[in-house]
């Protein structure tokens, strides 16, 4: 369980969100969603301890996060930024780096790792890319080697800012789709998503944030229900009514 | 199956080119040593190791103008290299070779004020220049980090950091005239005045570097991944690339020392074995030190012997393949891996 007490985290000093409190457990996806600038990639790092914590806490499994080494917290958390190169390498070669975080220096892949990562890659379909190099492949593909990267870091959470973006329609489902799989699996999922029904139809609960703060977090259809939606976003979202799905209502 | 195809293939052509590349080499080596005013047949190198360097003026060329000054220009040819393979990498920019960005005159500077300080032992002459190399390059590390790295933004600080180390060199050659290490041929590079004193600390810290960078390859991969990747990955960045970025200027630094500023092939070289063997760090940090040293060492010798019986430096020749080089690689397409 990864369990955030009133914690504030910014740059330089400057808080960028502020007393936020909130649980995350496995088996679960929670999106997280705002305006831009309320400070949803600012909570995935400071979850991460990637920027120094101002105040409050956050403990991984019961422990602190500060009691945690880089390595460790790796180990225990994957985290995919928004910012990914295409690296002049192949797809096995990028996914096996995922295992960086379970060796020391000089941190040299044994065949162990080399299997983690070709499961990986077979969870994703990609293996028969394996050889391919990252910069003959489609967005779309880099994303699912990314992911599968995250696969063999082998870590209980995985943190995800903004997955769906520059993808086409088909791969954003497939992505929602895989992190339904995966925390069927038993992960904690954490995504940080722009699209308001696809967070709520995949999400098994929601945390909804503006100007550095957690406006409230819950299930999608009490989310959906209040008027939080349209006070933070100045939009409707509505269910379908057959369905679990969501919609942007067109008024 | 078609996998295990593509890595054996992968392995295969990797093996290829380290054979190729230490051929050339060992070619390099050879004919840098035999080749010359004095032509030197094999029986007169083998004699010379066999009778004694002073046993005759044929085992004296060899060991002590032919001889370091082969090793000289295989070690600094393979050092800035490597420095450069390291330096694009960290800084995410393939303009940003040694030269380019300013090490190399950082790491001249220094070595002219350690002269100025009458300092002239090797050891001495090493790290001041390994300092000013330092010096530099973390200047533009922190430069790129705090305006953004991109490909102009890079060349701009280099044109700017060459300018001012250049001005600096000249203001202390112009105070001090006795200090002769900032003449001409030492602007363009040359191992002429290369001698075992100089050049055995150079090349214990090179070959330190290059170990200490080749024992950390998979981290230098991890970081070319991007930063927020790569901590995500649980790496201390800020740490490794200023790890990396000490290495690389050990590396241009002793590189400078031994031959002056030699520009362009920390740039040419890790291009060309990026294309060929692919961005692993492993193999371009140990393809680019075998291709470095061989394409310098070749280079010298055809300086040395192209226009006999006069001499040019062989920065001459570095700065005519160098140039339209660098202009091809600004103005290419766009599209192409990131480093």
């Amino acid at each position: 369980m990864i369990e955030l007490k009133n914690l504030s985290a910014g740059y330089g000093g400057n808080p960028v969100i502020r007393g936020i409190s909130a649980v995350f457990v496995p088996g679960e996806v929670v999106g997280v969603i705002g305006p831009n600038g309320a400070g949803k990639s600012t909570l995935l790092k400071a979850i991460r301890g990637m920027i120094p914590s101002l105040g409050g806490e956050v403990y991984l499994d019961g422990e602190h996060i500060a009691a945690m080494g880089r390595s460790e917290l790796a180990r225990r958390a994957a985290y995919l930024s928004q910012a990914r190169r295409c690296p002049d390498m192949t797809v096995e070669q990028t996914v096996l780096h995922g295992r960086f975080p379970h060796l020391r220096y000089p941190h040299t892949y044994r065949d162990a790792d080399r299997r983690m990562a070709r499961a990986a890659m077979e969870k994703m379909d990609i293996l028969a890319l394996a050889g391919r190099p990252m910069s003959t492949l489609s967005g779309g593909m880099r994303q699912k080697v990314y992911i599968a990267m995250a696969l063999a870091q082998d870590t209980p959470y995985i943190l995800f800012d903004e997955p769906t973006v520059h993808l086409d329609i088909t791969y954003q489902l497939a992505l929602m789709r895989m992190m339904r799989t995966l925390a069927g699996e038993g992960r904690g999922i954490v995504a940080v998503m722009h699209d308001l029904p696809m967070a709520m139809t995949f999400s098994d609960r929601i945390l909804v944030m503006q100007d550095g703060g957690a406006v409230c977090m819950g299930r999608p259809e009490e989310i959906c229900r209040g008027d939080v939606i349209p006070r933070v976003f100045g939009v409707t979202v509505e269910r379908f009514p057959d369905g679990k799905e969501y919609r942007y209502r067109m008024e | 199956m078609k996998n295990s195809k593509i890595f054996c293939s992968d392995k295969v052509r990797i093996g290829r080119l380290y054979l190729v590349g230490g051929l050339l080499f060992a070619a390099a080596l050879v004919l840098g040593v035999s080749v010359g005013s004095t032509p030197l047949s094999p029986g007169e190198v083998m004699g010379a190791f066999r009778d004694g360097f002073d046993s005759s003026a044929g085992a004296r060329i060899f060991a002590y103008v032919r001889l370091p000054r082969t090793l000289a220009a295989l070690i600094c040819g393979g050092a800035l290299a490597a420095a450069g393979a390291v330096i694009q990498n960290v800084l995410a920019n393939p303009l940003a070779s040694p030269g380019i960005i300013g090490v190399n005159a950082g790491a001249g500077l220094a070595v002219t004020v350690c002269t100025a300080l009458g300092l002239f032992g090797g050891w001495q002459m090493s790290l001041f220049a390994f300092v000013g190399a330092f010096a530099a390059v973390m200047a533009v590390s922190l430069g790129a980090k705090r305006w953004g790295g991109t490909r102009g933004t890079l060349i701009l600080m280099g044109v700017a950091l060459n300018s001012l180390f250049g001005a600096m060199s000249d203001t202390v050659v112009t105070l001090m005239p006795e200090v002769g290490v900032m003449r001409n041929d030492f602007r363009v590079g040359e191992f002429s005045a290369v001698t075992y004193g100089r050049l055995i600390p150079a090349a214990v810290m090179i070959v330190l570097a290059l170990g200490g960078l080749l024992s950390l390859h998979n981290g230098l991969d991890v970081l070319t991944l991007g930063e927020e990747t790569a901590a995500g990955l649980g790496m201390n960045t800020g740490l490794m690339r200023t790890v990396f970025l000490l290495l690389a200027a050990l590396l241009a630094g002793c590189a400078v020392s031994l031959a002056g500023l030699l520009s362009f092939v920390g740039l040419m070289v890790p291009h060309a074995v990026r294309r060929l063997s692919g961005g692993r760090g492993l193999h371009l940090l140990g393809l680019s030190a075998l291709f470095g040293g061989a394409f310098v060492c070749l280079c010298d010798t055809a300086a040395r012997t192209a226009f006999a019986p006069y001499e040019i430096p062989v920065g001459i020749i570095m700065a005519f393949l160098g140039a339209p080089f660098f202009l091809w690689i600004l103005f290419r397409r766009k599209g192409e891996p990131e480093i």
